[in-house]
């Protein structure tokens, strides 16, 4: 398969010139019949060499200009898909996150489920095993509270932070292998279209083999990696947070209005209506997929902010604030945003003026 | 122009009959040569020059359908044998009268005529006294003139039967 992608343009101009150029010959072989039939011309299928090129001549030279007007809205249609978004960037931006996950590693070092790489322990959890040691002599209220809330979580707490890293990161993923194989279908799209054309022009019935859309197993692929992987994310998504239920980590994969585009016909014409229905085809199988990778952004972080989906036999429904959409059946569990994130201690907001009061430490007793 | 047009425009296939006497080459769209197995023409008869051309006509058709479901497979990623089933009565009606679309060819000395249906099944007629009075040169030379005027025939009436048969 050829990759037309970088002149898309220049391809669907070239393709246009072939439309018109097979159907003013299909429509002049049409004409000669049609004319030898009412007794207007002879029998066209005796003509010689000379007089065949004459009459193409002809007949070209008063209806090419007309026909090709026919076939000029797919050159504005290839126009729209010539400047897709770029994968490169969507995939150099999902990967500028891996430092993150290094640092998020934590005391022991961790997994990436998606891509299967191990980062090291990271340097900055050194220290933590020894923390109460190094606080051997500090006591009280907040000496206790920070001991016994603040330390024991922190590593849980960087470990679900370096997952929900990896899960966000896959939408960005999905995205980029999205446009990349929509890339690709565009220029299979042109390929096959040529295809069909010389088979017109060869004098052969269409192939049976259809285009299949490669866009499909893409988003699915990458998308669903973090989620479908067995015991691995939904597993984890569900023990992360107490309200979190397995089935409520597990997005469903994006509709397919029609995995397969088949660009055929008896003549051009018929030809260039197959290609005008696999270009639309192929744009509701790209709105599916966006749909399907904004749901699951919303999804993530819903949970990661503590909302969940309304029922567990339901796919999750993302909440849509922005929108205005229905939001009262999730519900809210701030037990889960603390596995994200540890509360923020009454310490660090503490000052002279303050230290006494009901909502800090209070008076001694 | 496609890749394909480009393609069919210089291809060049061959064919030769099982007992390699005589082979034909097929130079772009239309150019047919022929050539004999050395020696062979001094002692071989018209019918039997004949009996030849009508098998390198078919062999070589097939040979150049080959090539062009090789190139469109290579062209599409996929591999593409032939045709798929019709998907209309019309269509089936409209590769049936292809099929019987019958083309012909005659050399400028009239000594070699060729007649195809479909390009599927062809005979040949040589003028008597052609393989004593020509040399092997100018039999070949005329062999190919016939080959080139038949394709060219063949294709201007399937470019007539396949728009018309989609009415």
């Amino acid at each position: 398969m050829s990759d037309n992608y970088g002149d898309v343009r220049g391809e669907a101009t070239t393709l246009v010139d072939r439309f018109a150029e097979l159907e003013t010959r299909h429509q002049a072989m049409l004409a000669f019949e049609t004319a030898a039939e009412d007794g207007s011309l002879d029998d066209a299928h005796a003509w010689t060499n000379e007089r065949r090129a004459r009459e193409l001549q002809v007949y070209s030279d008063q209806w090419y200009g007309e026909i090709r007007s026919w076939f000029e809205d797919i050159e504005e249609l290839f126009d729209e898909l010539a400047d897709l978004p770029d994968p490169g960037t969507l995939l150099s931006t999902a990967q500028s996150l891996n430092p993150a996950l290094s640092i998020m590693s934590g005391p022991s070092g961790h997994t990436d489920i998606s891509g299967g790489t191990e980062y090291a322990p990271s340097a900055s959890f050194d220290k933590l095993q020894s923390v109460p040691t190094y606080l051997a002599d500090w006591n009280g209220i907040a000496a206790d509270a920070f001991k016994s809330n603040f330390i024991p979580p922190l590593e849980r707490v960087a470990h679900n932070e370096f997952e929900a890293i990896v899960s966000l990161r896959s939408p960005l993923l999905a995205a980029g292998e999205m446009w990349k194989q929509a890339r690709k279908d565009v220029s299979d799209l042109i390929d096959e279209t040529n295809s069909a054309l010389d088979d017109y022009e060869g004098g052969k019935g269409a192939a049976d083999a259809v285009l299949a859309l490669s866009i499909i197993g893409a988003v699915v692929a990458v998308a669903a990696v973090p989620f479908t992987g067995g015991t691995s994310a939904a597993l984890y998504w569900a023990i992360a947070g107490s309200a979190i239920g397995v089935t409520g980590a597990v997005v469903g994969y994006p509709a397919e209005p029609k995995k397969e585009l088949d660009i055929s016909g008896d003549t051009p014409a018929d030809i260039a209506v197959s290609l005008r229905q696999a270009v639309a085809d192929m744009k509701l199988q790209w709105i599916e997929n966006e749909i399907f990778i904004r749901d699951k952004i919303r999804s993530l972080t819903d949970l990661i902010s503590g909302y969940t989906a309304p029922s567990e036999d339901s796919p999750p429904l993302p909440r849509y604030p922005n929108v205005g959409a229905p939001t009262s059946g999730h519900t809210y569990s701030q037990a889960t945003v603390h596995e994200f994130s540890l509360p923020r201690p009454a310490l660090a907001d503490t000052t002279p003026g303050n230290a006494q009061d009901d909502d800090h430490f209070g008076k001694p007793d | 122009m496609s890749e394909m047009g480009r393609h069919l425009d210089t291809l060049v296939v061959s064919a030769t009959t099982p007992d390699e006497t005589a082979s034909a080459t097929l130079h772009g769209r239309t150019r047919v040569t022929v050539s004999l197995a050395s020696g062979y023409y001094a002692y071989t008869t018209d019918d039997r020059l004949a009996d030849k051309l009508a098998q390198l006509g078919r062999l070589l058709w097939v040979a150049r359908m080959q090539e062009y479901y090789r190139f469109k497979s290579e062209q599409l990623g996929r591999q593409v044998r032939g045709e798929g089933a019709p998907r209309t009565p019309a269509q089936s009606e409209r590769r049936e009268a292809r099929d019987n679309i019958v083309a012909r060819g005659v050399s400028h000395d009239g000594a070699v005529g060729l007649a195809a249906v479909g390009l599927f099944t062809w005979t040949a007629s040589v003028a008597p006294g052609t393989a004593r009075r020509s040399s092997e040169e100018e039999f070949c030379s005329a062999a190919g003139q016939a080959a080139e005027q038949l394709i060219e025939d063949h294709l201007w009436n399937l470019a007539l039967v396949w728009a018309n048969g989609a009415r």
